[in-house]
């Protein structure tokens, strides 16, 4: 009997503090919320609010009528959805190759990206910016779509090469004495078995440029390509001409597409498709 | 439907591994070959060079006349059940059948027809519209079956394709097996490492180690007469008992002598054949099946039979009959005798065996002697 209220009184003091915890966090994202959906105009306040106290849409309108909003939203599309494509793809083709092919070089290649994984950022910093320079393609879009993909390559080409690994070689073979050609294996067995893979390896790398801040900012000067993040960065600190309800719902419509990208692709993470192909 | 030709094939894999060596056989049409071996000895190897799906290091394969060594797997006009079903996780029971066809690009009413054909020899009718996670061991290895079965190949290749069914199930999958090549009448290799479903389901079998053909025989003749002691020992269940022996005699009249000091009598043929080869005053092999040494009690001594007296040491009850652990000469041997024998551990027991049943073998090259 003791050793049950014990038990019941660290259960609720563990999850006490759990919920606390996540209240904590919660806080700073409630306040932006608050902000965006309430008239007044400073982010600091002395009053104690859980809801708006002038609900208003106000600031959404605002912020999605602003040209300038538009077009960031407009660029960081672009980006990151280029930068998805363009790596997803490289890495899906790499990751089969390394997988299932073996060639020279095949362990020294995959080393190198760990050892890429392991350099600081900044480190690449300035050589990229030369090679950015000599290719003459400075302020483009594909410049940091090509930035962006290679630093997310060693975590999608490991990522999908793990993937790949644990779909058994016979269901390939099945599918060569079937009369599938490589490419065919490749773009109808591989792939479709690899969905859940390819989603979040797809998440993980249209997170990067769309959260990214620093890289944009170095490379990019041409105003007509900035980012979300660099322009309301632009926001924060000019926040004379912007209000911060502005800002905040500014803030809001940027996180929804990666809100609404993890509860779609949660299935996936969770999924595990090639249960029931082959036995063990 | 197709007879193929193995000449001189081999298999050598990176360091010199000699995964197969120097393979001769011809298969005949519409025979059930079966390669059985322990594991390693280079049968699931074999298969896969039929298959195409592994490179022949040396020699020849011909499927009907063509010599398909250099033949694409999907042009040799076979088709392969793998051991693990690989099956294709992502497309339905009827998309897992069809896909050979597509790729073939078969008329749809034509693969339909097919699907629904085999699925209706296989009785899996009612699950075309499923994915193969939502069936079972055994109705995952039918859609196997049937995907092979609808590309109408002159060759059936199969991996193993019981081995991850409970025994219950593989029982029933083999006599199912046996029936489908009754019914499509066309050429089965199939490979596995249990000697009783090799007995059971092959025509001729062909029984493999360290890579080298041992003996392909009929399931009758590879009993009755195995041509080395690792045949006799393979087949048949529980093994061969192999006792040491001496051939001993004086003048015409030969006969063995057990490390105890007990003779026992040979035939008239056996005795002609040791004088023949020099076996006199040498060591060889005897062996004699389980279910040769008989219980005294139940049969009577007559002409020809052996008397060994041993003393039980562990009983098996199988139902309709006992194995029993005895020891001949010093040796670990096993009876395989009716139930009705009254025995009990650590009882004497008298067995009588024949002599005919008694198989010799040279010690050293552990090849029969004949």
């Amino acid at each position: 009997m003791v050793a049950k209220t014990k038990e019941k009184i660290g259960y609720l003091l563990t999850h006490g503090f759990l919920i606390f915890t996540c209240l904590l966090t919660f806080i700073p994202i409630w306040w932006v919320l608050l902000t965006a959906f309430d008239k007044r105009v400073s982010l600091v306040s002395t009053e104690f609010m859980i809801l708006p106290k002038n609900p208003t849409f106000d600031n959404f309108v605002e912020v999605l009528s602003h040209p300038k909003f538009l077009m960031w939203l407009k660029n960081s599309f672009i980006f990151a959805g280029g930068t998805t494509l363009f790596a997803l793809t490289l890495a899906t083709l790499s990751a089969y190759a390394y997988s299932r092919f073996d060639f020279p070089g095949k362990k020294a290649g995959l080393a190198s990206y760990v050892i890429y994984m392991m350099l600081p950022t900044t480190a690449a910093l300035v050589p990229q910016l030369l090679i950015i320079k000599y290719l003459g393609i400075k302020n483009s879009y594909f410049s940091l779509i090509l930035i962006w993909s290679a630093a997310n390559m060693a975590f999608a080409v490991w990522n999908l090469k793990g993937y790949f690994d644990t779909i058994p070689k016979s269901i390939e073979e099945a599918a060569i004495i079937d009369g599938a050609s490589r490419f065919q294996i490749f773009t109808m067995i591989m792939l479709p078995l690899a969905r859940p893979a390819l989603a979040i390896t797809a998440i993980f790398i249209f997170t990067a440029p769309w959260t990214d801040y620093a890289t944009s900012y170095l490379f990019l000067t041409d105003g007509s390509k900035f980012t979300l993040a660099q322009g309301l960065f632009g926001w924060a600190a000019d926040f004379k001409t912007v209000s911060w309800g502005v800002f905040c719902a500014g803030s809001i419509i940027m996180a929804l597409p990666l809100t609404i990208l993890y509860l779609v692709f949660q299935k996936y993470i969770i999924g595990g498709l090639t249960v029931g192909g082959v036995k063990g | 439907m197709a007879n193929l030709s193995l000449r001189n094939v081999h298999k050598i894999y990176a360091g010199n591994v000699m995964a197969v060596k120097d393979f001769n056989l011809e298969i005949e049409d519409r025979e059930f070959i079966v390669l059985v071996g322990p594991s390693g000895c280079g049968k699931s190897t074999t298969l896969r060079m039929i298959a195409g799906l592994e490179d022949i290091s040396q020699g020849e394969i011909y499927i009907g006349d063509r010599l398909v060594n250099d033949v694409a797997p999907k042009d040799r006009d076979i088709a392969m059940v793998f051991q693990n079903y690989a099956l294709y996780p992502h497309m339905t029971v009827y998309d897992n059948m069809a896909f050979g066809l597509k790729l073939r690009k078969v008329p749809k009413d034509e693969i339909d027809k097919k699907v629904k054909e085999a699925a209706e020899i296989l009785d899996i009718g009612h699950l075309l519209d499923r994915k193969p996670r939502a069936l079972s061991g055994g109705q995952r290895q039918r859609v196997a079956l049937g995907r092979a079965i609808v590309r109408e190949p002159k060759v059936f290749l199969m991996d193993e394709p019981l081995s991850n069914l409970d025994a219950k199930l593989r029982v029933q999958m083999r006599a199912e097996i046996s029936k489908l090549h009754h019914r499509l009448n066309t050429t089965f290799i199939y490979v596995t490492h249990d000697q009783t479903e090799a007995m059971t389901m092959g025509t001729r079998i062909v029984v493999m180690k360290d890579g080298i053909i041992q003996q392909a025989d009929t399931p009758k003749k590879l009993y009755d007469m195995p041509s080395n002691m690792f045949v006799a020992g393979f087949i048949g269940s529980p093994p061969m008992n192999f006792i040491r022996a001496e051939v001993k005699g004086e003048n015409d009249q030969l006969y063995l002598v057990l490390d105890d000091g007990l003779k026992l009598a040979l035939s008239e043929q056996q005795q002609k054949l040791l004088k023949e080869k020099n076996y006199r005053n040498k060591k060889i092999a005897m062996g004699i099946r389980p279910e040769h040494l008989h219980d005294a009690t139940l049969e009577p001594l007559s002409k020809g039979y052996n008397e060994v007296k041993t003393t039980v040491e562990v009983m098996e009850m199988m139902g309709a009959e006992i194995y029993l652990h005895v020891k001949i000469a010093g040796i670990p041997a096993v009876a395989r005798v009716s139930s009705k024998a009254e025995v009990k551990i650590n009882q004497q027991v008298t067995f009588h065996f024949h002599y005919d049943k008694m198989h010799l073998f040279d010690q050293e090259t552990e090849q029969v002697i004949r």
